[in-house]
């Protein structure tokens, strides 16, 4: 019997290739769309090479200060020496790392520059990440000790700078005047991992800035990962004790005089949605949410009415049809599961393709150049959520209207 | 004739309900890729009012925190640098130099009118290095900063929103309350234009003061066809000047084009969604535009007989159409109007009605080209095979 409405509906598709040309595209594109973005999404936001522990990080990145009778307000990363005070001495057991901003800087070689990103860090920076080595290692505590210049550079700096594929370990280079021994070479990673991308990793005793200052804003962020994945909320409790009692900075300027200071342990998509939304104690993730919903939303609002109104005349063209059918004695349901099959295998052979141009979109966009060492993957969580959806839409609009008109008299349903 | 369709849609405005629907959001979904069009297409034609080619900006960290030494530091810098025939001009800048990722700003305050705007400190020889065009007044030297007030240059936009018609020059004005101890400023010149975010900019409010003594960005106009060599040469001879120094060179030819991107790439993802979007709208709608005028063929043979040319068969199809698109584009319009009216995003009024115009249009377009195949489909049948069919 399934075989039968199989062969009918496959008939069917292909007698009216118009429509089934229309259905198929509507579907498949929009879930194309749908799956490449929100591969994007999930890109920028979870756990990837090289912050694989990112979902149980947490991160330390921004402090504000605010003046809360000027309403003025000033924020920015937080200094060395911030991380050193107040997050080293937390009591929950935790790895700390600490990782400035990027910085760039140009390399001179033979009359041609390449442009690099810098970072400076600390040695747990390389236990809390997991790098791969191609070669060498990372710079450890003793390193830092000893104050060696040493770095650890990734591969695309190798390939401009050494040669494609030679050996850089041992060999000396030269930024900004001062010569330091490359020690590791790591594969790079993307620049949308903002925290830890960069061409060139120092020890962050090799900077020329002074260390020592106190204050609390500086240029570095803590990445904090807990021993035991379970004490995440624990360590954000002990954290916003620790912050509630660190007092503003002084400024002693009339018009800035900072009376109340913000710095909270955030997971990662958290401390992005404080820093855009977030005002006081909010963090602005419920808010950046619902956004994003309503944009994803209201972009598929128009394919789905599209489906709609395509799945509704194919029915209402099929009118006699049914009412032929009647006549000869089918009965409503047999005519109802007719239509269910129909929609489930259009929806389905639209999600092959759907399936097939994203998995080549994505492919291209990792291939491509366009942004260096991306590496989107295909979400099928997204992807199944989506043909959910689009068949839900199938059957209200394909069935209730096959429906009602399988409860039209027959006479009626001939003579539409 | 126009109000007998209306007539015949108006009585199945139920059937055509999902239509008009699908009208509706293609045209707010074109509304606002229209307008951001506009918009940026809009500030794109205006001059930039400053030339980046053979333009560096030198990013220099003294790392020290004595403003003396910074200051015995920066003068050496500029010696160094008027000793290169490459360099043609050099100025100081505070840190949002053109197309940086900085911004500062203040607001100013004259007559109780009060104004928010940009603010970058250079020093005089700042229009020579960016090729800037002064319309009204000259920029200031040497000589003004020791005056009794500050000389400033603001651009156009700025001097209309805080002196409306009177002319700038030679205007005395202060800063917001912020600023109530701090010398006055004085306008001495003025510049019409002054793109320094991206292509795309709007014209916006800028001032120029003199320099101050932290500020350690600098913009070089340097000749034409100087190259890495000796961008390496300039940089390793001043990096020697000082051990701590960390010196690095942009070509602010690259750093406009980064700003450029990032306002282009999303413009550009946007139009190619909303185009495949429309093109899937357009298919849907050739499709059921196909189907509806099939199932009217009787209708169709009836008119014929009773005399209708193909030619008004054809328009006869096209105008209820476009009446159905009418009804949907009535609705968008609605929500698209409150944008100027309620001033969402401060956005100029012109540049929604014309993004409210081109939508229009496209929508017409669109529904036009989806229904003439259909339509002539119709418009072909002979009245006596239709009629016969019945």
């Amino acid at each position: 019997m399934l075989f039968n409405y199989l062969k009918i509906t496959l008939a069917v598709l292909k007698r009216r290739k118009f429509f089934t040309f229309i259905s198929l595209f509507g579907i498949s594109f929009t879930l194309t769309i749908l799956v490449v973005v929100t591969a994007f999404f999930d890109h920028l936001v979870s756990a990837g090479y090289p912050e694989v522990n990112r979902d149980n990080s947490l991160y330390v990145w921004n402090i504000k200060e605010k003046d809360t009778k000027n309403e003025g307000s000033s924020s920015g990363p937080v200094s060395f020496s911030f991380i050193n005070t107040y997050i080293r001495t937390l009591k929950t057991p935790a790895k700390v790392a600490a990782v400035s901003m990027f910085n760039s800087i140009n390399i001179y070689l033979n009359n041609h520059k390449i442009k690099v990103m810098y970072r400076y860090t600390d040695a747990n920076f390389w236990e809390v990440t997991s790098f791969e080595f191609l070669e060498g290692k990372s710079y450890t505590a003793q390193n830092i000790a000893n104050n060696d210049y040493v770095v650890v550079i990734n591969d695309n700096v190798r390939d401009q700078y050494v040669g494609k594929g030679q050996p850089a370990v041992g060999k000396m280079l030269e930024v900004d005047n001062v010569k330091y021994r490359i020690i590791g070479v790591v594969k790079g990673c993307p620049v949308t991992r903002l925290h830890t991308s960069s061409d060139l990793y120092f020890p962050y005793n090799t900077s020329k800035a002074d260390l020592k200052k106190t204050a609390l804003r500086g240029d570095y962020i803590a990445l904090i990962l807990p021993n035991n994945p379970n004490d995440k909320l624990k360590l954000q409790e002990e954290f916003k004790a620790v912050a509630s009692k660190i007092k503003p900075t002084k400024t002693g300027d009339k018009w800035f005089n900072p009376d109340k200071l913000y710095v909270f342990a955030d997971t990662y998509f958290v401390s992005f949605t404080r820093e855009l939304k977030g005002s006081g104690d909010g963090d602005g993730s419920a808010f950046i949410i619902s956004i994003l919903l309503g944009v994803v939303l209201l972009f598929m609002s128009l394919p789905a009415i599209n489906l709609v109104n395509v799945n509704m005349s194919r029915i209402m063209e099929r009118a006699s049809e049914i009412g032929v059918r009647k006549a000869f004695g089918a009965s409503s349901k047999t005519l109802v599961m007719q239509f269910v099959i129909e929609n489930i295998i259009l929806t389905l052979i639209g999600g092959v393709i759907a399936l097939i141009l994203s998995s080549l979109v994505i492919f291209y966009i990792n291939q491509s150049n366009l942004i260096a060492y991306i590496d989107l993957s295909f979400n099928w969580k997204v992807f199944s959520v989506a043909i959910l959806v689009s068949l839900l839409f199938g059957l209200l609009s394909g069935v209730y209207p096959a429906w009602r008109m399988s409860k039209l008299q027959v006479v009626d349903a001939l003579k539409y | 004739m126009i109000k007998h369709l209306f007539k015949i849609i108006w009585k199945r405005r139920k059937s055509n309900s999902l239509m008009m629907t699908e009208i509706f959001f293609s045209f707010l979904i074109l509304f606002a890729v229209c307008s951001l069009g506009v918009y940026n297409f809009q500030n794109y034609l205006t001059p930039a009012g400053l030339e980046t080619n053979n333009v560096w900006v030198a990013f220099i960290n003294f790392n020290t925190s004595s403003d003396t030494a910074k200051m015995e530091y920066k003068e050496l810098v500029s010696q160094q640098l008027k000793r290169y025939r490459e360099v043609e001009s050099f100025s100081y800048t505070s840190a949002n130099a053109p197309f940086t990722f900085s911004t500062m700003s203040n607001s100013f305050a004259y007559n109780k009118k009060k104004a928010s705007s940009d603010v970058i400190t250079v020093e005089p020889d700042f229009p020579k290095a960016m090729s800037m065009n002064i319309t009204q007044g000259r920029w200031f030297t040497k000589a003004d900063i020791a005056g009794n007030f500050v000389p400033v240059v603001i651009t156009k936009h700025l001097a209309k929103e805080l002196f409306e018609t009177e002319d700038a020059v030679g205007k005395v004005f202060g800063g917001g309350e912020e600023s109530a101890g701090s010398k006055k400023m004085k306008v001495v010149g003025m510049v019409d234009y002054y793109k320094h975010k991206s292509d795309f900019q709007e014209l916006d409010n800028t001032l120029f003061r003199p320099s101050e003594k932290w500020d350690d960005t600098m913009v070089l106009k340097v000749r034409a066809g100087s190259g890495a060599e000796e961008e390496a040469k300039i940089v390793r001879e001043l990096a020697r000047l000082g051990k701590d120094w960390t010196i690095e060179i942009q070509q602010m030819d690259e750093m406009k084009s980064n700003r450029n991107n990032l306002v282009l790439v999303p413009v550009l993802i946007l139009l190619i969604i909303c185009g495949f979007l429309v093109f899937n709208v357009a298919l849907g709608m050739f499709g059921v535009l196909f189907q509806t005028i099939n199932r009217r063929k009787q209708e169709i043979g009836v008119r014929r007989a009773m005399g209708a040319t193909k030619g008004a068969i054809l328009w006869h199809f096209i105008g209820e159409t476009a009446v159905i698109a009418t009804f949907g584009l009535i609705l968008g319009l609605f929500f698209a109007v409150q944008f100027p009216l309620l001033n969402v995003f401060d956005v100029e009024a012109s540049v929604y009605l014309f993004g409210m115009l081109l939508a229009v249009i496209g929508i017409y377009i669109l529904v036009g080209i989806c229904a003439f195949y259909p339509s002539r489909q119709a418009s072909v049948l002979q009245p006596a095979v239709v009629l016969h069919e019945e």
